[in-house]
């Protein structure tokens, strides 16, 4: 207790003095030449109380963790005059990322009002070697470490991604590991930052496993605590926030002795496991991602990676409704689930079943990759000789910067006929209402009469002989009828002669019976006339013998407008003529009375005619 | 004696076709019988060298359709049917094999429906083949004229007046049979149809061999054809699609 109260006054009487006689110090300690991708550590010193750190912005190298705050005071007591000193450091854990010369940042810091800047350093980063820098900041944080516990900087967790910059779709790798070199008690309350942006598959890792891990020289017990890859979804520039967690840490604490009897087991100093909840946070991570660009091919889906394909057909020679097998093989890496059936232009003979679809793909710490294998079963339908044009597909290599379409070779297919019975049995697109009607039926048989035989486009219309028929039969018909007209001229001319010769004719034969009178032949005497009045009345009335007849004579001269009184008689003589000739009259003036009788009645009708 | 010269000259004349028509109805009743042995293939060739003498017949074009049926080459027998059909537009043998013949081809095309007066025309114009066709319209002409005749030297006024009406009948039946008839002749001179046989034929949109292909057919499909370009012809399916075919991929019928 007294020393403590020493050490108290002299600090009051001397600090005022001794300290700011000394100046402020601001120093930063790193090593001068670091490794490319190692890591270090750069500490800040100030050898005064501190009433607020301005924390460095580390723009050319990466921040890991930090800043870790340690101080310590000393005091010295040199011949009887006792100084005393305050020192505090903020180290970073950072790692070198790429080669040149870097300035250091400055740190800023407010000492009772004043503020003061730290000093310059520069490092240089040097192509990786191995060996011997790492001895230089091994030192260097060796020299950092603080005597005692500091939880800060001896527990961390880091979020690291396997590239700053990238593409839309290629894949980033992001582990989150925590690191230790003191025993942890507990994990609590995981605070995942968000993805916004990304397109986020989370890698199997199993159970935490425990590893060790040298850093910086330093070995850390090492748990993974998650691992992702993402894919960029967005271009511009991407933030995956930090990453926190409570870890509850058993640390060894020293405490003085309480009482004796610690005292005579433990010593003045005791030391025990305390838990303590620590907050840690990782760095924020700031990536560039890249828009995709321009040019894009048509059958471009969105895949990012590299993949080889490989296309392929189990027959190029086939029947038809054989079924056939079109294997389409994507293999890479990058991300192949985004990958779709490659479109293919079959001939429209191919029936074309949906693919079969198989894929392999681990999400292993090195990315993504795997394959992907389109199987399709294709039934050609016909006969033919068929070409499945070249598979395409289009990917977008990250590695190049460029687009790049793979193609696989055209396949030709020589479809051969099919057999019969799988024409109409399998075949079910052809199979209609008509067809089922007639399964199972033949043709009908062969026309075995004699047939007949007539040379090739032999036509019977317009042929020869139709033509000639076609103008030749009007021609007959036409000379048929002015035979015929010509004919019934003549005969019309005939009757108008006989016509004009019946008086004639008449009066004569009138004579001849006179004759016959007067030899008083009776029978032959009635004959003449009556054969005289038929004559007369044929010729006249133009009536062939055949239907001469009284009753065609009444109507024929009814027809002409004969007075019927004329008719009546004609009747009665020639009626009385007929009676006379079977039954002979003995009375002479009987036929002088009918001669004068028939000579009146013709020059009556002729009369009657005019 | 007189007499006798001429009837030899022409005797002379007719001996060669009697005795070629003899020797083609041996041919036929030969491939008939080769047909019967199931022996398609001499059949076939017999009925080709009819062919090839310059003679044809509906049964001929039938039997040759069934032989080639036989040997299931379905494209060869559809134009044979096809031609026996146009000789003999009704008959029921040849209709039943081209319809079974034409269920075994891939294509199944809908004709569009036609309207109903074509349709009608179509169906009667089958009724009877040119030849009957001829007989009918020379026969109803015949009695026109004999109408006609009759019309000009009868001398009684009802038979005048029934024979003008009879012959106005008989005028417009003849000049309707007349119709059918150059139809029927013009169907059989013009080969205005085809029948497909290239197994598979890209039909294009132009008369170009790298114009697009607007779509398939196969062998055994019947086209029209109504246009034609050097090499290319235009050809009109049932259904009413148009495209440009090569001449190598179908046969006339």
């Amino acid at each position: 207790m007294k020393i403590k109260n020493y050490i108290l006054i002299g600090l009051l009487m001397l600090g005022s003095t001794s300290l700011w006689a000394q100046g402020v110090k601001f120093t930063v300690e790193a090593p001068t030449m670091v490794e490319e991708g190692s890591q270090f550590r750069i500490t800040y010193r100030i050898n005064a109380d501190v009433e607020k750190f301005h924390e460095p912005e580390f723009t050319e190298i990466e921040l890991l963790g930090g800043p870790s705050q340690s101080s310590s005071y000393s005091t010295q007591i040199i011949n009887g005059r006792a100084s005393q000193s305050i020192e505090r450091s903020y180290s970073y854990f950072v790692r070198a990322t790429k080669k040149g010369v870097f300035v250091v940042p400055k740190a800023g810091a407010t000492v009772n009002g004043k503020k003061y800047v730290s000093s310059k350093w520069t490092v240089s980063v040097v192509e990786s070697k191995g060996g011997s820098y790492k001895k230089a900041s091994d030192k260097a944080i060796a020299s950092n470490n603080p005597k005692e516990f500091k939880p800060k900087g001896r527990v961390f967790v880091r979020t690291k991604v396997s590239k700053r910059s990238a593409y839309i779709g290629e894949p980033i790798i992001l582990v989150q590991k925590l690191y230790s070199k003191e025993r942890i008690a507990n994990i609590t309350d995981m605070k995942e930052p968000s993805y916004t942006g990304f397109w986020k598959e989370s890698i199997d890792i199993g159970d935490l496993q425990l590893t060790k891990e040298k850093l910086n020289g330093e070995t850390y017990h090492v748990v993974v605590l998650q691992k992702y890859i993402l894919f960029p979804q967005k271009s511009g520039k991407l933030n995956i926030g930090s990453f926190g967690l409570d870890v509850i840490v058993q640390i060894i604490k020293t405490r003085n002795a309480r009482d004796q009897m610690e005292q005579m087991m433990y010593g003045n100093k005791v030391r025990y496991y305390a838990n303590e909840t620590l907050k840690l946070k990782s760095a924020t991570i700031k990536l560039k991602i890249k828009a995709l660009p321009a040019g894009k091919p048509t059958n471009f889906t969105g895949l990012v990676g590299s993949f080889t394909m490989v296309a392929s057909v189990d027959k190029t020679e086939l029947q038809a409704n054989d079924a056939f097998n079109l294997r389409i093989k994507i293999k890479g890496k990058g991300n192949i689930s985004l990958l779709e059936a490659p479109k293919l232009n079959f001939p429209p003979d191919f029936e074309v079943y949906d693919p079969k679809v198989s894929q392999k793909s681990s999400t292993s710490p090195s990315g993504m990759s795997g394959s992907k294998t389109f199987e399709y079963l294709i039934i050609p339908r016909n006969e033919g000789d068929f070409s499945i044009p070249s598979v395409k597909f289009s990917f977008f290599n990250p590695r190049t910067g460029k687009y790049q379409t793979l193609s696989s070779d055209i396949f030709y297919i020589k479809v051969g006929k099919g057999n019969a019975e799988n024409i109409t049995g399998v075949n079910s697109s052809n199979v209609n209402r008509d067809e089922i009607k007639y399964l199972g039926k033949d043709i009908h048989y062969i026309k075995t009469s004699n047939t007949k035989l007539k040379p090739i486009g032999d036509t019977s219309f317009n042929s020869l002989g139709h033509f000639l028929y076609l103008l030749l039969a009007p021609l007959m018909a036409l000379a048929i009828i002015i035979f015929y007209k010509k004919n019934n001229t003549k005969r019309s001319n005939k009757s108008l002669m006989r016509n004009k010769k019946a008086t004639k004719i008449a009066h004569k034969r009138l004579k001849n019976a006179k004759k016959l009178l007067s030899s008083n032949d009776q029978e032959a005497f009635y004959k003449e006339i009556s054969d005289v009045l038929w004559g007369y009345l044929g010729d006249k009335f133009n009536i062939s013998l055949s239907e001469l007849s009284i009753e065609s004579t009444q109507e024929r001269l009814n027809g002409k407008g004969v007075d019927p009184s004329i008719i009546i008689e004609i009747t009665s003589i020639l009626n009385s003529c007929e009676y006379a000739c079977y039954a002979p009259d003995t009375q002479s003036n009987g036929m002088e009375h009918t001669y004068d009788l028939a000579l009146n009645i013709i020059s009556k009708i002729e009369k009657s005619l005019k | 004696m007189k007499n006798i010269k001429p009837l030899v000259l022409i005797l002379l004349f007719f001996v060669p076709m009697i005795l070629l028509a003899d020797g083609a109805k041996t041919l036929f009743q030969k491939a008939n019988d080769s047909y019967e042995k199931q022996d398609y293939d001499s059949s076939i060739s017999i009925l080709d060298s009819l062919l090839g003498m310059g003679l044809e017949s509906s049964d001929l074009y039938y039997n040759l359709g069934n032989a080639w049926f036989k040997k299931n080459e379905i494209p060869k027998a559809i134009l044979n049917y096809e031609k026996a059909k146009i000789l003999e537009p009704n008959n029921d043998d040849i209709n039943y094999n081209l319809a079974l013949a034409n269920t075994m081809i891939a294509d199944k095309i809908e004709p569009i429906p036609e309207f109903f007066i074509k349709k009608w025309w179509n169906t009667s114009l089958r009724y009877f083949n040119e030849a009957q066709w001829t007989i009918i319209n020379i026969f109803s002409y015949s009695i026109l004229l004999i109408f006609v005749i009759v019309f000009f030297i009868t001398q009684s006024k009802s038979t005048k007046q029934n024979t003008f009406y009879l012959g106005i009948v008989f005028l417009i039946i003849s000049i309707t049979t007349g119709f059918y008839g150059f139809q029927s002749s013009k169907i059989k001179k013009m080969h205005k149809t085809a029948i497909i046989f290239t197994p598979t034929v890209n039909v294009k949109s132009s008369p170009n061999e790298n114009a697009n292909t607007i779509f398939v057919i196969h062998q055994g499909t019947k086209v029209q054809l109504v246009d034609k370009l050097k090499n290319w012809r235009r050809i009109k399916l049932a259904n009413g699609s148009l495209g440009w075919i090569s001449v190598d991929d179908f046969e006339k019928i």
